[in-house]
């Protein structure tokens, strides 16, 4: 007893010095100390208002793309008491629901199944369309949702997406993540949220080591008095009949059914297009981040033989498919691996980050360029010319060389670019107005380091024509909040002009929040022994690309109705672009865009 | 106005004229009027040569030639002084028995002793003199003339923007040129000069010519056969350069020879190599190293190698130490390179197959297993895949341990210092009882040094208690106050702490981590939370003057200091004098006061008032000198977005805002374009004042009350950056301080309220405007959808257009509190509203079946 005593009072004064060195956290725990009673009283007076009877739990319908934390102790105010869940979709797009469950007592054990859904005339969508997800709460630095940067305190939002929601544990006492090993000799739990100072000493490795999530949703504990959000993604298969489907996600306690919350999905009669750019409809978006995984990375990570490599780098290419990615990167240039990827349906034409084989002449402050560079440059675009012709049987290709270099560095390498122009190779650089003072002629694509809206910085590279402009750094990834990473990488840019999405960085193996200096780990989703694990912010990022490729829709069957001759579906047709022209991008409601764009692509097709 | 002196000559005052016999002792440039002078010192220098000679008398007995050597010698020295060895070629240059060719080698030397110390202009003058003296030889006016050449060509490749121009280039093939026409040059000069000059005209692409200046030393008459060689390999290296393979082949193929020295017959037959791999392949390549030059099998086996055939690389690399150690006396130097050569390259295999390949071969070769089993642990191997193998790290240590006791056991031998790093690679590998066992045998072994021994104790004491933290703080805390050091010496105290609690991390005994950390963290000096009331002043001031001159600014009380040092470096992190409010910050060499600012709020918004002292400030406000600006984060409660202000001072200094979200129904972007937030500077004889002006327009629907707490820093990039809230990086939310609300009485928010209405009205009416308002366009046939606006829209427009009327400059208290709860916020907020009505409509009218 005296031992436990001991034991209790240090790791009182632990934690003590833990949530001193939290203030976000620390002011979070004092809000849902004082919210859980009045949460309690809202939830009881909704039922109440809604004619509803006392229910030991309770559902709220919610957007799954918002702004809004949503906490254990955040009242859904967007929410709708008991309500269906509404989805739209078109065949073959992967589109999301939410919903908060709110229970008045400690619930173990409780599943939630969806069932198949049922449509029209005899059709059905398998309940496996629809993949429930638990959103994790769990602890990131203090600029968590909102910002790239780096902290030192900890603060708990919503980001991963978990089939068993016990892959971390969230230790609210100690202020610590940690990641559940588990394998045939057990589990154990290593702390995944140390001081970098730590942290750099760790020995975790959460691709080698046995960790990962579950294939399909496992029991939840709900807490009495708090909330909890369940992320409900459909996939409508190709070749759905369009057309309304019913079903329902049963909600049991111990196989005990406690309520079933009614699905509504309409799928809409069409497949959604590539994303093209808002000024160019000739030709795709790319749509990418830079970093990611290679096939050769995945060997190194998971140590093991190429079949299993393949395997996993196999799972890894599906789901940047499925979340709207184009070309994927960090892609090994090698035959095998643009075979794979061409395998999958990303588009190798063009090829980003392609290997320019020009050697790195280190004149990173400029210089002359000798002779005998300028011939390996030479050399080297002969050969990336001879590789990718031989491989993907084109030279359409987006070559990197440099990183936000200065008028300098731009001066004395532009002329071998030139070797390259011979192929139709494009050469490319991120980085700020240097590239443009001084190479804007020569560059072929250009990430932008700005904010996707910096018209101005973006207009130039447009008007030079023919070339690849994106954003990067304004915000990097890393800010979890899956609204501002949907307009940031959709919309927003593409109103802008934008043709390209390369955003820096697609890192995926940092589960530690603390352990970087100036900025957050730039993760878009997290890689563990068993694949993706995603996260809110990549599905905003899927959103994003929907989005885009709705507009895209919407523009492609207006350019048809506008050389129809047909004035009836001329005037409609303006009239959705009217609507587009109109937005105001930064402050538009990104679910009331799609619906929109949604309606008048129906109105479109109604006059085909 | 005061008229310049040089007014009309040189713009920089001439040098010094006392002479040391040193004619460039200041710098040659940029003296832009300096070529005659230049020109009339050289001439000086020579027809002066009595006056000279008196200056510096030779010792009777030197000779020119000894007088020169002596100079070169003192010439080589980068550490010489300039003048010394000036004077010592002028002393050479005045000896008795100085020909004309010890005089040309003297300028030739003084010439390029200034182009070392990077003198060009003298230089290139003393150069340019040797190659034209009276009765200098060919050669040395061929060495001048190259030297120079040289020197230019080099210069076209310095500097940012070199490829901006050719002339460095141009001179030096105009000077290839002239060294071809000089009369009495050797073909070997001849054909080097046509080698310079090709370089100089494939450097500015000129290919054809380039060609063509070596097909000309090809044909000068009366070549030798190795000048001849010498020619066709100069056309043969530069086709090769070209990437003209086919053309360069046959011509290294004349050249090669078996007879010839290694050298260059390595030389020719790596050409031949490179572009039969280029022309035909891999395959080839190796043929041809194989069948036709056997000669070098370690090139063979390293080409096998960097093919990827690391089977037959292996086997290449094993015959080549077979022969070796068949040798009578053996070279171990260089059976080690070979061994060596042969881990690398198994280094980033996996541990079973590097232990196959490189366990065997250590024992075949026992006398080299010491220093393998070293080379394994130091860089680059480290740096390899294996190399952070835990079983790789044990098997290593295990044989250093042995080899490490063999050598103590050797008579007269001096015992090995362990280094520790066997104990560190255990820990990291995650090894509990073999790195005990490490940390025993470290603390066992007298020679293990006392910083080591400390780390091994530490260590130890972590392994042994086995995540018992309590205890694990105990005994690590004796164990430093043991040691005088660390008893006392705060930053290594504090770095043994953390090296411990690492060590904990990496054995993952996360307990004992966190408190050996946390031990560490109590030494820092606590950083409070800073806090500054922001009360609501009635008749607040309202300009940057006002404020200046405002009682609550004079009120100390009333002022928070931008004083705790920017970062995290460990030793001011430890150092009281640093984050104290000690409300006087020094930086080197004397005081300086602190940037101050203060908070209010009134009806309009909140304000913050910034005061910088400078003595500078009115050099600042004109342009001629600079201070840094401010970095401000302002987040309305913690888990609110932040918006940070980037703030330059003025004359050229602008704000920007980097905001962390985008305008939703509880957010509002700051924008100085949307009239949400205004920055404002004036300049005083004493600093800069700086005003920032946060309209509630913002923040309409988080309005504080007294004791809401606003999280709020300032960082000011100016005296090593200082900060408020002690900010370690930029953006350092956990740093932020806090600004708290007062006198917020419901009299005082009220006005607030009454402030806001107007605004929130015109929002609202802007929506019902028919220039693209958001509620009417839904009553336009053509454009909106009049079934969802009557089922929809009209009962809501209707509800809050009633309240419209009563926003009156006269309206009342309670009206005021009416409107503002049941109308203000959605009117600010009715674009976001609707458009969540209208999604919940298509949503269910989709869903529903239309």
């Amino acid at each position: 007893m005296r031992r436990f005593c001991i034991r209790a009072l240090v790791l009182a004064g632990l934690t003590t010095a833990a949530q001193a060195a939290n203030p976000v956290f620390e002011a979070q725990a004092a809000a849902a100390r004082r919210l859980q009673p009045v949460n309690r009283e809202r939830v009881t007076a909704d039922l109440k208002s809604a004619g509803l009877p006392a229910s030991p739990a309770v559902w709220y319908a919610v957007p799954a793309m918002s702004d809004t934390m949503r906490l254990a102790w955040s009242y859904p105010e967007d929410g709708r008491l008991n309500a269906d869940l509404n989805i739209v979709a078109a065949q073959d797009e992967f589109e999301p629901a939410s919903f908060q469950l709110y229970s008045f007592a400690d619930k173990r054990n409780v599943t939630l199944t969806p069932t198949l859904f049922k449509g029209e005339g005899g059709a059905t969508m398998p309940a496996a369309a629809l993949d429930i997800k638990v959103v994790k709460l769990w602890f990131q630095n203090g600029n968590g949702w909102l910002s790239y940067f780096a902290d030192v305190g900890l603060k708990l939002i919503p980001e991963l997406l978990l089939h068993d929601e016990n892959m971390i544990r969230v230790d609210m006492e100690g202020v610590a993540n940690y990641a559940r090993l588990k394998d045939a000799s057990g589990e154990r739990h290593v702390w995944i949220s140390a001081p970098r100072e730590l942290h750099e000493a760790t020995s975790f490795r959460p691709v080698a080591d046995p960790f990962e999530d579950a294939k399909t949703l496992q029991p939840v504990t709900l807490k009495g008095g708090e909330f909890k959000q369940f992320f409900a993604t459909l996939h409508v298969p190709a070749g759905q009949k369009p057309g309304i489907y019913k079903g329902a996600i049963t909600v049991a306690e111990g196989g005990k059914r406690l309520f079933d919350i009614p699905v509504a999905i309409r799928v809409l009669p069409f497949t959604l297009p590539n994303a093209r750019p808002y000024f160019d409809l000739d030709r795709e978006m790319i749509l990418s981040f830079m970093g990611g995984l290679s096939l050769s990375r995945i060997a190194d990570l998971h140590n093991c033989d190429h079949a299993t490599a393949l395997r996993k780098y196999d799972e890894y290419l599906a789901n940047l498919r499925n979340h709207g990615i184009t070309h994927p990167s960090g892609v090994d240039q090698t035959e095998e691996s643009l075979n794979i990827i061409r395998r999958h349906g990303f588009t190798t034409k063009p090829l980003i980050e392609a290997k320019s084989f020009a050697p790195w002449y280190g004149l990173n402050f400029g210089g002359r360029m000798s002779f005998d560079q300028m011939m390996t440059a030479r050399d080297g675009a002969r050969q990336c010319a001879e590789f990718y012709q031989r491989v993907l049987g084109h030279t359409d290709l987006l070559c990197g060389y440099g990183d936000e270099q200065g008028t300098a560095f731009v001066a004395t390498h532009r002329n071998f670019y030139k070797y390259y122009h011979d192929y139709g190779i494009r050469i490319g650089c991120a980085g700020h107005e240097a590239l443009l003072y001084k190479g804007g002629y020569t560059y072929g694509y250009y990430p932008m380091g700005g904010e996707p809206d910096a018209h101005e910085r973006i207009r130039p590279w447009n008007e030079i024509g023919d070339r690849y402009v994106g954003f990067y750094a304004s915000q990097h990834t890393g800010p979890e909040n899956p609204q501002f990473f949907r307009r940031q990488h959709g919309l927003l840019g593409y109103f802008s002009n934008l043709s390209l999405v390369y955003n820096y960085e697609f890192d995926l193996l940092n589960w530690n929040d603390l352990a970087t200096h100036t900025y957050k780990p730039m993760v878009v989703a997290m890689y563990n022994c068993g694949g993706i694990v995603d996260t809110l912010q990549w599905e905003g990022f899927r959103e994003g690309v929907d989005d885009m490729r709705y507009a895209t829709q919407l523009k492609l069957l207006a350019r048809d109705a506008v050389a129809s001759g047909d004035t009836g579906r001329k005037l409609t047709a303006n009239k959705a672009l009217q609507y587009l022209a109109l937005l105001n991008r930064t402050e538009m409601d990104l679910e009331v865009v799609r619906a929109e764009m949604i309606e008048h692509i129906l109105k479109l097709l109604a006059l085909q | 106005m005061k008229k310049s002196p040089y007014i009309g000559h040189s713009c920089i005052p001439p040098c010094m004229r006392t002479w040391h016999g040193h004619p460039a002792r200041g710098s040659w440039a940029g003296r832009p009027c300096h070529a005659a002078f230049c020109r009339s010192l050289a001439v000086l220098f020579l027809l002066a040569g009595a006056a000279l000679l008196h200056a510096a008398d030779p010792a009777p007995a030197e000779t020119a030639a000894d007088l020169i050597t002596a100079a070169q010698r003192l010439a080589r020295d980068r550490n010489s002084d300039p003048a010394a060895v000036s004077n010592a070629f002028v002393k050479a240059l005045s000896a008795a028995d100085a020909t004309a060719e010890n005089r040309a080698r003297v300028l030739l030397d003084l010439g390029q002793f200034y182009l070392g110390r990077n003198q060009a202009a003298a230089g290139h003058h003393f150069l340019e003199e040797a190659a034209s003296a009276a009765g200098a030889p060919a050669g040395l006016r061929v060495q001048a003339l190259r030297a120079r050449a040289d020197a230019r060509f080099r210069d076209n490749f310095k500097g940012a923007f070199a490829s901006y121009f050719t002339k460095g280039i141009d001179d030096a093939a105009e000077l290839h040129r002239r060294i071809i026409a000089l009369p009495d040059v050797s073909n070997g000069d001849k054909i080097a000069a046509y080698r310079d000059l090709a370089n100089c005209l494939l450097e500015k692409m000129d290919i054809a010519g380039a060609n063509d200046a070596l097909k000309k030393a090809a044909a000068l008459p009366g070549l030798t056969d190795e000048e001849r060689r010498t020619a066709i390999g100069n056309q043969a290296n530069a086709l090769y350069r070209q990437q003209e393979y086919g053309q360069a082949l046959p011509l290294y193929e004349s050249l090669w020879r078996a007879d010839l020295d290694n050298r260059p017959r390595q030389e020719i037959e790596g050409r031949i190599i490179a572009i039969t791999r280029r022309l035909k392949g891999e395959d080839a390549a190796i043929a041809l190293m194989r069948d036709k030059f056997p000669a070098d099998p370690m090139r063979l086996a390293n080409a096998c190698r960097d093919y990827g055939r690391t089977g037959e690389a292996l086997k290449l690399y094993d015959a080549i130490l077979a022969d070796e150690a068949a040798r009578e006396k053996p070279n171990t130097r260089w059976q080690a390179d070979v061994l060596r050569t042969v881990i690398n390259m198994m280094g980033d295999k996996s541990w079973p197959e590097f232990r196959k390949v490189v366990e065997p071969r250590l024992a075949k070769y026992p006398d080299l297993d010491a220093d393998m089993t070293r080379h394994m642990h130091n860089h680059p191997f480290v740096r390899s895949a294996v190399a952070g193998n835990a079983d790789f790290i044990k098997w290593r240590g295990e044989r250093q341990a042995r080899h490490d006791a063999a050598a103590a056991a050797l008579p007269g031998a001096r015992p090995a210092v362990p280094d520790g790093k066997q104990m560190e690679s255990l820990i990291r590998a995650r090894d509990a009882a073999a790195a005990l066992a490490q940390c025993k045998e470290l603390l066992s072994n007298t020679n293990t040094p006392p910083a080591l021994r400390m780390s091994a104790t530490l260590n130890r004491i972590v392994i042994e208690t086995r995540d018992r933290a309590a205890e694990a703080v105990r005994q690590v805390n004796a164990a430093l106050n043991a040691d005088a050091l660390l008893k006392t010496g705060r930053v290594q105290r504090a770095e043994a702490l953390l090296a411990s609690a690492r060590s904990a991390m990496s054995l993952e005994f996360f307990a004992t981590a966190r408190a050996l950390h946390a031990e560490r963290d109590k030494m820092l000096v606590p950083s409070d939370r800073p806090s500054l009331a922001c009360p609501f002043v009635a008749r607040a001031p309202k300009t940057v003057a006002e404020f200046r001159d405002s009682a609550h600014f004079r009120n100390d009380k009333n002022r928070a200091r931008v004083d705790r040092k920017y970062g995290d470096n460990l030793q001011f992190l430890l150092e009281t004098d640093a984050n104290i409010t000690g409300r006087q910050v020094t930086d080197g060499d004397g005081s300086l006061k602190s940037t101050e600012f203060t908070a209010l709020c009134d009806d309009e918004g909140v304000a913050i008032f910034l005061f910088a002292p400078t003595d500078k400030a009115r050099a600042i406000e004109a342009g001629f000198e600079g201070i840094g600006g401010y970095e401000i984060y302002l987040a309305a409660g913690p888990e609110d977005p932040y918006d940070c202000f980037l703030i330059d001072m003025p004359p050229d200094g602008g704000t920007t805002i980097f905001n962390t979200q985008y305008n939703n129904a509880g957010y509002r972007q700051l924008d100085p374009h949307k009239g949400n937030v205004s920055v404002t500077h004036r300049f005083y004889d004493d600093g800069i004042a700086t005003l920032i002006r946060v309209s509630w327009k913002a923040y309409f629907n988080r309005l504080p009350s007294d004791g809401t707490v606003w999280d709020f820093e300032v960082c000011h990039w100016d005296k090593g950056g200082r900060t408020w809230g002690g900010s370690k990086s930029v953006h350092h939310r956990s740093s932020f301080g806090a600004l708290v609300f007062a006198n917020l009485t419901p009299a005082n928010r009220l006005a607030i309220q009454r402030r806001l209405l107007p605004a929130a009205a015109r929002v609202y009416r802007n929506a019902l405007s028919s220039r693209n308002g958001y509620m009417e366009i839904w009553q336009d046939p053509e454009l909106g959808d009049q079934e969802f606006f009557h089922a929809v829209i009209e009962p809501l427009q209707t509800r809050l257009s009633s309240y419209l009327p009563r926003v009156r400059a006269d309206m009342s208290d309670a009206d005021v509190a009416e409107v503002f709860d049941n109308a203000a916020i959605e009117w600010m907020n009715i674009d976001y509203i609707v458009a969540r009505l209208r999604r919940d409509y298509l949503d269910a009218r989709r869903t529903g079946g239309r």
